[in-house]
């Protein structure tokens, strides 16, 4: 026994099995990705759809940080960068001998014309916030950009990292949003509305072993069961997330296609109108709290594929804290909350569901069913998309919606008394502020997790769960990324098996 | 009775409606769960004793929802052919003795909207006015005025020409009572199974707005919308399809037939063309 142990050991040690098994990627071949959405534009510098992140970012346009698939900040057009010992000042060598696909090269004078255009006062940049904490930008000789902040801002290099922070060329921006032109691994062929964007291989991509693809091809289908029967069929390999859960173990059991259950950065929450009565009174909305069944709504609508919150920030992103024991499923303590602000018999409201997310429409289902057991009788309207940014994200006319918030670092967004929530709180605004200014990791944390605290106590949001992103694809589409760290469906190291 | 029952489409459409109605009247008492109750631990189960027709993905039982959502087609069936019929009705006669101008006009109305598909011109209005199963009825009611205002002309002229008009008019009774005493009770039995047929025709543009999502709301149940929602179960659980179909075609031929055996009994030059 002994013996065999030791010839076992001996051969294992002689062939190294693992590198057998680790297949080299092959070049060639084309991809066809289904995503639900079609984006309103290709521009993500001016319009904050995701839809759009999916389709263009590090496919077709390309910031100075990329985020990876394990979602580390990495090189994209900046090979590095030094930050000062203050914190405030940002130095970043860019990378030599890029060009856009119209030929204009990139450099140190391209990307500050970016930033400035994205500071600018009447700029279309959905986050302009992100870029206004800079009060210098140097450019020394054309591959330094150095970067002076105002203040230290804790999230600089993860929103230079977002989509919002890409380079476009100085020359063919203005088309950008029906033909994209960055750096990226692609290259944009053609949009056809209403059905597909394509795009081909980029043969002056700086990195020449990339891309292994030779053409890309997102298709949009907004029906579940039509994605599938497409995967099924062999219309498309991926399907960028299932938007059906009970469709993804179906699939997972097929050997021609896999699914993987990673995680991402979108928090599924119940948006409140903290403006609106009977939302103002904070205790009503930790009865609301009280009277949802987290575990039972991810059974209900996600079959199980998803991880419960309990406040605005996905527990695959850094300095997470637990905050869903705050308020624990307690039908009699939300009844007590009710009828201490005044409203013991419950009261009526309604809850409009955007139709394009069936996620959306089932949580909406369950949650009403869950806040009726208090007394809280909610009216079911499901509305277009287009009336749901309108009306809902712009105009604030609601009381209650459900959708997921698919940013990572976004929580700043309770410190905007104006966006949809209404949510209007000093101590949250001064928590929030503290954050971005810590000098060090431990300051982060402490002030990131107290952030997480006071919109969790304050229950500005019924808090659901961050759901699964649920890629399914032939079983010979290698490297598509197991979890989605940022807002992005990319191809750059995909490959097809033969 | 034995002129009705001795047609055939007559006796099955009148049984199949009549189920329909009677398990609806049912549902409004009693229903054997709470339709809209969910219940995760007995959720996509097929036919069992506890629930001969299974549940759907929430635990909810499908034959309460089925029952419930018998109410909800007749309702349908009934304000949407209450509105066509009301105001079809008054177009026509208005059509049919004023004739000329008035006629010309509220023709052509009609065959403007005749000229629209009825689901489409359906969808068109329930996305203007926002989906809600009173639009939707409203909806439908709209398409049938132009139906009931043309069927409702055709006849009434006839009937004008008739000669015991003519009697009536040389007694010297008025117009407006000609009209209601004498027009009106003859044109009454190709109103009648017109009627019945748009019942049938409404219960599915319903079904059909609903599954589109443009019709009830959750979680009011229609068969429309049960069928949408059992689409991505299909493998897992087809049940939850197969029962809200079963139900809309049982009750659209049930009075479809019921339409056709009427017709059959109520007209007779109808039968002698067949």
């Amino acid at each position: 026994m002994k013996k065999l142990f030791f010839i076992t050991l001996v051969l294992a040690l002689i062939f190294p099995l693992h590198l057998a098994f680790a297949e080299t990627p092959v070049s060639g071949g084309s991809l066809v990705v289904c995503q639900p959405a079609e984006p309103p534009g290709l521009n993500p510098t001016a319009n904050t759809a995701a839809a759009i992140d999916r389709v263009v970012y590090s496919n077709i346009y390309e910031g100075l940080i990329k985020v990876n698939s394990g979602g580390e900040f990495v090189p994209g057009l900046a090979t590095k960068w030094d930050v000062s010992s203050d914190g405030k000042g940002y130095t970043f060598r860019l990378r030599k001998g890029v060009s856009f696909h119209n030929g204009e090269p990139f450099n140190a004078q391209v990307a500050k014309w970016n930033i400035e255009r994205a500071m600018a006062e009447g700029t279309v940049n959905p986050h302009p916030e992100f870029f206004r904490g800079i009060a210098k930008i140097e450019t020394p000789d054309n591959d330094t950009l150095i970067l002076t902040l105002k203040e230290v801002d804790a999230l600089f290099i993860a929103h230079m990292a977002e989509g919002d922070a890409v380079m476009l060329p100085m020359k063919g921006y203005e088309n950008a949003a029906s033909e994209p032109i960055g750096t990226g691994p692609f290259k944009f062929v053609k949009w056809i509305r209403g059905d597909r964007v394509e795009m081909v291989r980029n043969e002056k991509y700086w990195n020449p072993k990339l891309p292994y693809l030779d053409k890309v091809t997102f298709k949009f289908i907004g029906d579940a069961s039509a994605q599938v029967a497409a995967l099924k069929a062999g219309d498309i390999d991926v399907i960028g997330y299932i938007l059906a859960p009970e469709l993804a173990s179906q699939m997972a059991k097929d050997s021609r296609f896999k699914v993987f259950a990673g995680t991402t950065t979108a928090e599924v929450i119940m948006s409140t109108n903290n403006k609106a009565k009977p939302f103002d009174n904070k205790l009503v909305r930790q009865a609301m709290a009280c009277a949802i069944d987290r575990q039972a709504v991810i059974e209900l609508v996600m079959f199980g594929y998803g991880t419960p919150i309990g406040s605005h920030w996905s527990p695959s992103t850094p300095y997470y804290v637990d905050m869903t024991e705050k308020f624990p499923h307690n039908p009699k303590k939300a009844k007590q909350l009710l009828a201490q602000a005044g409203y013991p018999n419950g009261f009526e409201a309604s809850i409009k569901l955007p139709a394009i997310y069936s996620y959306s429409k089932r949580a909406g289902e369950v949650i009403a069913d869950q806040l009726g057991h208090v007394g809280i009788k909610l009216e079911i309207e499901i509305v277009e998309w287009g009336y749901w940014l309108d009306r809902i994200f712009k105009q604030k006319d609601y009381q209650l919606t459900m959708i997921g918030h698919s940013e990572a670092w976004d929580i700043g967004i309770y410190a905007n008394p104006n966006y949809y929530f209404q949510y209007d709180s000093q101590e949250f605004r001064d928590a929030y502020a503290k954050a971005l200014k810590a000098p060090n990791e431990a300051q982060k944390a402490k002030w990131f997790g107290r952030c997480q605290e006071i919109i969790a106590e304050d229950a500005v949001n019924g808090f659901l769960f961050s759901a699964s992103g649920l890629p399914a694809m032939k079983a010979e589409v290698m490297n598509w990324w197991e979890n989605y760290p940022t807002i992005a469906l990319d191809c750059t190291e995909v490959w097809i098996k033969k | 009775m034995k002129r009705f029952f001795g047609n055939l489409n007559f006796t099955v459409g009148f049984i199949l409606s009549a189920v329909v109605v009677v398990v609806a009247a049912i549902s409004l008492i009693w229903t054997p769960y709470d339709g809209n109750k969910m219940n995760p631990r007995e959720r996509l189960q097929g036919p069992t004793w506890s629930h001969p027709l299974g549940t759907d993905q929430y635990g909810r039982d499908t034959l309460s929802r089925v029952m419930t959502g018998a109410v909800n087609s007749i309702i349908v069936g009934l304000v949407t052919v209450a509105i066509g019929l009301t105001i079809g009705v008054l177009l026509g006669l208005a059509s049919a003795y004023y004739g000329k101008l008035v006629d010309e006009s509220i023709m052509r109305l009609s065959d403007l909207l005749f000229g629209f598909p009825a689901v489409l011109t359906a969808i068109l209005i329930t996305s203007i006015l926002g989906a809600s199963m009173i639009n939707a009825m409203l909806a439908i009611g709209i398409f049938y005025i132009p139906v009931f205002a043309r069927l409702t002309r055709a006849v009434a002229m006839t009937v004008w020409e008739r000669e015991f008009i003519a009697a009536a008019r040389a007694s010297g009774i008025s117009e407006w009572s000609i009209t209601w005493r004498h027009v009106v009770p003859n044109i009454l039995s190709p109103l009648l199974i017109q009627g019945t047929i748009q019942f049938a025709v409404a219960i599915l543009a319903e079904a059909g707005l609903s599954y589109l999502g443009l019709g009830t709301q959750p979680p009011t149940a229609s068969w429309g919308r049960m069928l949408n929602e059992a689409q991505t179960f299909m493998s897992m659980s087809s049940w939850m399809a197969i029962f809200p179909g079963v139900a809309i075609a049982w009750a659209v031929l049930g009075f479809n037939l019921l339409g056709d055996g009427l017709r059959d009994t109520l007209d007779p030059r109808m039968v002698r063309v067949r």
